[in-house]
């Protein structure tokens, strides 16, 4: 390169670079007015405002850049997140609505829940419940003066204290100790038939007449008898109005009769039958643990009142469901009776461990049900007989 | 000034320290003169200084630009070549009344072998003649060879630039500026002699004796 031997053009070049320069001299010297144009030049191009410390390291690098850097990398992330987000909520979704499925199935129909768990139930039904719940002062709860031909109850609203133990009115009764497993249901059956009543009639309320408004049966003493009973065959009563608590299909339809005011229920085996006091008999079978067949004559207002008590009923679950469908004739020759419901535990938190049916005593059951007489429909709320009331 | 130096005060011109910027000028401003005027035979002092000028304004105005693959002179001097080049072609222009046509070095004259046109119309060859003819003939060459060999021959010979740095200039391998050089000087060489045999030709029938 350099080293190779040098051209004659070469040799040209740098005479004529040598004298180029000879010619030159140190003639070339900046002027003050050009040193000032480039100097005013320069700053023009780099103004004093831009000034920054003279050093050596390297500029930091601002802010934005990094806010950049950093608003991109999270962009993908939070992508990421609502993308497996919705994913996992997708996939988690479905489960869910089976599991919901699966509940519903496993609930009968018309049961309701524990005594603690009714309240809480009342609160937390929707809005549009006719009757809130706010009404259930003692005023409201008040029973007007029933007819004569009607059994007649009093009322009282229990106290917290007298939940669990005696009523305050009445001395408390000892408990036989040949009939340990009724104790505790008939013990608290009056508080628990308070609650019922009420969040069965709050439930029941809505497209359901006025007359609602005017009677509130309620069961207040626990002062059962003690008495041996025969756990296949048990006398049910109707206390109050609720054997009334007619629904009709529509407006147009008749009231449903008073035919239950009290009956008798007989067990053989897995057959129920039920005995009004005309002599009449619906029978039927109990089903245990599993969804009732749908009612022959299913309405709107039936399902609506169906689901009602189905949500009312299920935070609580008892350890076995017994549903029954009895049928039968009615008082009017000819016209179908049907009865369906469940029996339901007195107390479900001592409720009755039973691991087959001979096991069931039905005394220590009560009945929740719906009666079906032509087009119209009629809220059960049976309790045995032996649950003593009083007067008022 | 060494490059580190330079560096510094470059940044220190950046960031709008016009005492830098002082120094920056100073510094250059006798170099860039100096090899502005080896660029062309006729230029004058007063053009030197008007290119240079020029470069500088230039060079102020692209220093963002300047990446320091070279040094701050070496780039300043491409921008005086180029001013230079301009100002070359707007006299040259003017004294014609239009456009000047470059030599071309594959346009070969049938009667002789060579080149067939003239580099240019002036100075004439009496004028050459007082001149000196070896500087007009290198000149005049110069101006007539391409921008790519007119510019790395310039590097090395009036900037006195090493290969290293002429391949960083122009971001080219030392090797490719070894052969371009090489290449360059034998075109330069041919375009000096044909010019030279164009000159005795005109100066022979206007002076017999």
């Amino acid at each position: 390169m350099s080293s190779e031997p040098e051209k004659d053009i070469e040799k040209q070049i740098r005479l004529y670079a040598d004298e180029r320069r000879r010619e030159a001299g140190d003639s070339f010297a900046l002027s003050e007015e050009a040193h000032a144009l480039l100097m005013k030049e320069a700053e023009r191009q780099f103004p004093k405002s831009v000034l920054r410390p003279t050093s050596l390291e390297p500029e930091k690098p601002s802010i934005l850049p990094l806010l950049f850097r950093r608003v991109a990398l999270l962009i993908p992330f939070a992508a990421l997140l609502v993308f497996t987000t919705k994913v996992w909520w997708k996939q988690r979704q479905p489960m869910e609505d089976m599991a919901m499925m699966e509940k519903q199935a496993e609930t009968p129909p018309m049961e309701l829940s524990s005594m603690e768990e009714m309240p809480e139930m009342a609160t937390s039904r929707p809005a549009t419940m006719a009757e809130p719940l706010a009404d259930l002062s003692p005023d409201t709860l008040k029973e007007p003066a029933l007819p004569s031909s009607q059994p007649s109850f009093s009322y009282r609203m229990k106290r917290e204290s007298e939940v669990e133990g005696a009523p305050a009115t009445t001395p408390p009764t000892p408990m036989p100790k040949t009939s340990p497993v009724s104790t505790a249901p008939e013990v608290t059956a009056g508080a628990t038939v308070e609650l019922r009543k009420e969040v069965a009639r709050k439930t029941v309320a809505v497209g359901r007449s006025a007359a609602m408004e005017t009677g509130k049966p309620a069961v207040t003493s626990a002062t059962a008898a003690p008495v041996i009973r025969d756990p296949l065959v048990q006398d049910y009563e109707i206390p109050g109005l609720a054997k009334r608590e007619g629904l009709r299909a529509n407006f147009n339809s008749p009231e449903g009769a008073a035919m239950l005011t009290t009956f008798q229920l007989k067990r053989s085996e897995d057959q129920l039958q039920l005995t009004t006091p005309s002599g009449q008999q619906l029978t039927g079978p109990l089903y245990v643990d599993f969804q009732p067949p749908e009612p022959p004559r299913a309405t709107s207002l039936r399902e609506r009142l169906q689901n009602e008590l189905k949500q009312a009923s299920q935070p609580a679950v008892s350890n076995r469901h017994l549903f029954f469908r009895l049928t039968g004739e009615g008082e009017d020759a000819g016209k179908p009776v049907t009865v369906q419901g469940n029996l339901v535990p007195l107390s479900t938190t001592q409720a009755p461990t039973i691991t087959n049916l001979q096991q069931l005593q039905l005394h220590q059951y009560r009945i929740e049900g719906l009666l079906f007489e032509g087009t119209n429909q009629a809220l059960i709320n049976a309790l045995p007989s032996g649950i003593q009331t009083e007067g008022r | 000034m060494d490059a580190s130096e330079e560096d510094d005060l470059i940044a220190r011109c950046r960031r709008g320290d016009l005492s830098a910027w002082d120094v920056l000028i100073r510094e250059n401003y006798g170099p860039t003169c100096r090899f502005v005027f080896q660029l062309a035979s006729d230029l004058t002092h007063e053009d030197t200084e008007d290119i240079a000028q020029e470069a500088f304004q230039s060079a102020i105005q692209r220093l963002r630009q300047f990446r320091g693959n070279s040094r701050f002179q070496t780039w300043l001097f491409r921008i005086a070549a180029n001013k230079a080049r301009d100002h070359l072609d707007r006299r040259n222009a003017l004294k014609r009344g239009g456009g000047r046509e470059d030599l071309s070095l594959d346009a070969e004259d049938p009667e002789t072998g060579l080149l067939s046109q003239k580099a240019t119309e002036d100075p004439t060859p009496p004028e050459v003649l007082s001149q000196g003819e070896d500087s007009f003939f290198i000149g005049e060459a110069l101006e007539a060879l391409g921008e790519t060999c007119r510019e790395i021959i310039q590097l090395r010979y009036f900037g006195d630039l090493s290969y290293e740095e002429i391949s960083r200039t122009l971001d080219v391998n030392v090797k490719t500026v070894s052969s371009r050089l090489s290449k360059c000087l034998d075109k330069l060489e041919t375009l000096t002699k044909l010019i030279f045999r164009k000159a005795n030709e005109v100066k022979t029938p206007s002076n017999p004796s």
